[in-house]
């Protein structure tokens, strides 16, 4: 442990070990904290702000953090309410970006029609209950299977699966129209 | 607009396939600084308060200590007064017989018995203060410098002799009159004053 130097005269003891620890862990877990900051607010500045403050709060927690999956977890749960905060907070409404992924030799026809589909798809996932829309948001983050949902809600594999199988069938009731709607258990 | 659940899938996975930028660990060390700084420098203030209330408790022990050390004032005609006190300039008072003074004779006795007991016994039991180990040092100046007068303590009020018996003279107080319930018997005049 060293006692970090400040232009104050008073020292704070630094315990090495944990902050090592903690870097590992903002390493490992940014890009989820910023994805589920992003599924809320869609706005990258303030997605990123939200992201930032949920790890400020969990390194002040971190010595009852240090297990992976409770950081992982206690991370999501955390970056979700304070981005839910931010948009109850907010006085004006600003144009929410709606980043879509580039594909190859895309018009400018497709991209407004991909835009188009994205503001639809995030109004209506804005309209889901809380539990539903954010068992779909992190399903729909890369890599993350029934398992991995269950681990970071802390909810069995089972209610995942029927709060995915919920929310896709609410958003394809209000997206899709009524021929192809397919309802799958996934 | 959108074919089928897959699809939807498929357009949210993309619309959030996004990375944060490439300082964003960096941003979050700093917010962590910053807050680890803006804790040392509100401790200032807060270490300032615990240390000025500690010197107020230990100045305010000191003052009840020196209190009670001081033996009680002693009936002329029973037991010759103590001498004054070191810290204490002004000699012992010797009170006058008087009522008060008579009324508290069958105390006698009993002072007697507490100046044959150790002065240290007959302090009355001192309440333990539990002081933090970093204030210590402090505390233990702050004695030094009274015991070496560089800090001025306030000096303990002399006992205040008893007060002297008010005479209150009897109140009188006139009846007030009632008027009758006779119906027959005419209604008596209001009294002054009442309206």
């Amino acid at each position: 442990m060293h006692e970090a130097a400040s232009p104050w005269q008073a020292r704070v003891a630094v315990d090495e070990p944990l902050e090592r620890e903690f870097a590992d862990r903002l390493r490992e877990s940014s890009t989820l904290a910023f994805r589920v900051a992003y599924g809320v607010l869609r706005h990258r500045e303030d997605a990123e702000d939200v992201a930032q403050e949920a790890f400020v709060r969990a390194h002040r927690s971190f010595a009852r953090l240090r297990d992976r999956d409770r950081f992982r977890a206690w991370l999501v749960r955390t970056t979700w309410r304070l981005a839910i905060d931010r948009i109850r907070n907010e006085r004006r409404r600003i144009a929410r970006e709606q980043v879509v992924a580039p594909m190859p030799e895309t018009s400018v026809e497709q991209m407004a029609t991909e835009r188009e589909r994205a503001r639809a798809l995030w109004q209506a996932i804005d309209t889901l209950p809380g539990k539903l829309r954010m068992a779909i948001v992190l399903a729909a983050i890369e890599g993350h299977d029934v398992a991995e949902v269950g681990r970071l809600l802390e909810i069995p594999a089972g209610t995942v699966k029927s709060r995915l199988f919920l929310a896709r069938q609410q958003l394809a009731e209000k997206l899709c129209s009524p021929t192809n709607r397919i309802s799958t258990g996934r | 607009m959108f074919t089928d659940e897959q699809d939807i899938d498929r357009t949210l996975k993309a619309a959030l396939d996004v990375r944060p930028s490439a300082d964003f660990e960096a941003g979050v060390r700093s917010r962590i600084e910053q807050e680890r700084s803006t804790v040392r420098r509100g401790a200032w203030p807060a270490w300032l308060a615990a240390a000025a209330v500690i010197v107020l408790v230990a100045g305010g022990w000191l003052v009840v200590r020196d209190a009670e050390v001081q033996p009680e004032p002693q009936q002329a005609e029973h037991v010759p007064a103590p001498a004054p006190a070191p810290s204490d300039p002004a000699p012992a008072v010797t009170l006058p017989a008087s009522p008060v003074v008579a009324e508290a004779a069958p105390e006698a006795p009993l002072r007697e018995d507490r100046a044959a007991v150790p002065p240290r016994m007959a302090r009355r039991a001192e309440p333990e203060v539990i002081v933090p180990a970093n204030q210590i040092e402090l505390i233990q100046r702050l004695l030094r410098d009274v015991e070496a007068g560089r800090v001025e303590m306030p000096k303990p009020e002399a006992v205040a002799a008893a007060p002297a018996q008010l005479s209150v003279p009897p109140v009188a107080v006139d009846p007030i009159p009632v008027p009758s319930l006779d119906p027959d018997v005419p209604p008596a005049p209001p009294v002054k004053g009442l309206k």
